[in-house]
């Protein structure tokens, strides 16, 4: 891989390390959106 | 580095991944069942990925020393932690033993891996050097005991000695690090698919097995 091209997020939150922590990130304004349309909330 | 069946044009995923990450090693699991649940062909190459580069290679106590000096999180708390993370490991099927954990710097680990990489043999080596840490409570920071997992795996031992000596794969560790912050990745582990889509932490098996047909699927309508 030569460089770094933007990225499409796929999949749902999941446990990450950064540094010495590692933790479920807070969902995003999308994925709580996309969770909502699964759902059929919305 | 190909795995699964042969049925269509292989997806390659790259995986930015830190030997000393618990997650990685669940991770990395939970991905290999999903990968096998996926009707086609995987190919995959690890990246380095320094947690802790700070860290020294003797690091003089226990994981839940380190945790709870560092970062100052309380003992108990890094104890309630560590027994939760142990037991989704074992969910898994890996056996950690934090007690046993020598926490180190990871930098000549993942030189290593680019040796291994080199010589067609990284996933074997990232298996081992996971397992290493988590599982067999062996030092993976200094030359000697990584020379010797290497040669567990049939790499050569003295060749191994030599380049971890010389920094010879230290340049392409420093690469993969760059590439990562290029891409914004700042947790891991971290799964760039087709140079496209990124998933991050730890998923589910389906999780990765549905983005993969996901992939597959948009690869199918392209060609």
């Amino acid at each position: 891989m030569d460089a770094a091209s933007p990225l499409m997020m796929l999949g749902g939150n999941a446990v990450v390390c950064e540094g010495d922590a590692c933790l479920v990130p807070e969902p995003t304004e999308i994925a709580i959106v996309n969770e909502l349309l699964d759902s059929g909330t919305i | 580095m190909v795995v699964g069946p042969c049925v269509s044009e292989p997806i390659k995923v790259d995986i930015w991944s830190d030997v000393q990450c618990p997650w990685c090693y669940i991770g990395k699991r939970k991905f290999e069942a999903g990968v096998a649940e996926f009707d086609g062909e995987v190919v995959v190459e690890y990246h380095s990925f320094e947690l802790s580069p700070d860290t020294p290679v003797d690091y003089d106590g226990t994981p839940v020393d380190y945790l709870s000096q560092r970062k100052g999180i309380p003992v108990d708390q890094v104890h309630t932690m560590l027994e939760r993370v142990t037991g989704i490991a074992a969910d898994v099927g890996l056996d950690y033993h934090f007690d046993d954990v020598h926490q180190t710097n990871t930098i000549k680990a993942h030189e290593l891996l680019h040796y291994a990489k080199s010589k067609g043999r990284q996933l074997d080596m990232k298996e081992r050097l996971l397992k290493a840490y988590f599982v067999d409570g062996i030092h993976v920071g200094r030359i000697p005991e990584l020379a010797d997992l290497a040669e567990e795996i049939g790499l050569d031992r003295a060749e191994v000695v030599s380049v971890l000596e010389a920094n010879t794969f230290l340049a392409d560790v420093k690469a993969d690090v760059a590439l990562g912050a290029q891409y914004g990745i700042q947790g891991v582990p971290f799964f760039v698919i087709d140079g496209k889509y990124g998933v991050s932490g730890a998923q589910d098996a389906a999780a990765f097995t549905n983005v993969l047909e996901q992939v597959q699927s948009e690869k199918a309508e392209v060609r």
